[in-house]
């Protein structure tokens, strides 16, 4: 799962598959750029076909959910593609119970530095682990 | 319901839309080459930023590694994308109500009259633009059956 600000820094990367060796910052910022390129054209491709938001999609490898917010935050969450529809609900129950309490509300916390706080990731991994099982 | 159709070919130009299955969604000529690059490119992208964990386990499934996308979603429509082996991609732009499988059906079909008109017509050359009367007729036909 990553959140991104609207000027496209990561704020927030956290990685249930333990497989991501976050050591290799060339290749971690490498792929941070593209999710975020990638989003970015996605949005204007969906925008060119109809007047509503892009929410997901998929490949056969994996399943890319999207909820973006009005500030220009931006909520991605990858799965397996197995998961049927999408998960931005998922994503907008995590701004509303995690995001705005642990940060909005956090007077330590500065908007769009990267998010440091230890409760915010780790009730985010246990949300994403409950739902995964 | 479909809304309309694109073949991209190999290279990512844009070789033949159709967006008169529907009323609905209004796509102009220059628009239309514009979604065909920027899906390329994406399908491309999309591919790379697979997760290390989900290729593995593709591997060891023994089917062919790194897709791209195969369907996008929004609150007023979804996309499918068929690419075949060639390189050659397929997309339709449905409705949200359809179901996948139809999607993909219909795209296969797609590829088939693509096959019949278009790579078996001795005047085509590979990676034109199609203009062929017969194959928008027999595709008409596949999305429009009611008509004929």
């Amino acid at each position: 799962m990553l959140i991104f600000t609207r000027k496209g820094d990561c704020i927030f990367h956290l990685d249930l598959t333990e497989k991501l060796d976050f050591s290799d910052t060339q290749k971690i910022t490498g792929r941070r750029k593209l999710v975020f390129g990638l989003l970015l054209s996605l949005k204007s491709y969906v925008k060119m076909l109809s007047a509503e938001e892009f929410k997901c999609y998929s490949t056969s490898c994996y399943k890319l959910h999207f909820y973006e917010l009005l500030t220009g935050i931006k909520f991605v969450l990858i799965s397996t593609p197995k998961i049927a529809g999408d998960l931005t609900h998922l994503l907008k129950n995590i701004y509303i119970y995690q995001y705005i309490p642990f940060l909005s509300k956090n007077i330590a916390y500065e908007l769009g530095t990267p998010i440091k706080c230890k409760h915010f990731r780790d009730n985010i991994e246990e949300e994403l682990r409950q739902y995964s099982n | 319901m479909h809304f309309a159709i694109f073949i991209i070919n190999s290279h990512g130009s844009l070789v033949y839309d159709n967006t008169a299955l529907s009323d609905k969604i209004k796509i102009k000529s220059n628009d239309a080459l514009r979604l065909a690059g920027t899906f390329h490119t994406m399908h491309s992208i999309s591919s790379q930023i697979t997760p290390e964990s989900a290729e593995e386990e593709k591997f060891i499934a023994g089917t062919h590694l790194r897709d791209g996308i195969q369907t996008i979603e929004s609150d007023s429509f979804k996309l499918h994308c068929y690419q075949v082996l060639t390189g050659i991609k397929f997309l339709l732009v449905s409705d949200v109500s359809t179901p996948e499988t139809e999607m993909h059906h219909m795209l296969a079909e797609v590829y088939q009259i693509y096959g019949d008109f278009v790579s078996k017509n001795p005047f085509y050359e590979q990676d034109m633009p199609i203009r062929m009367t017969k194959f928008d007729k027999a595709i008409e036909k596949l999305f429009m059956p009611s008509y004929y």
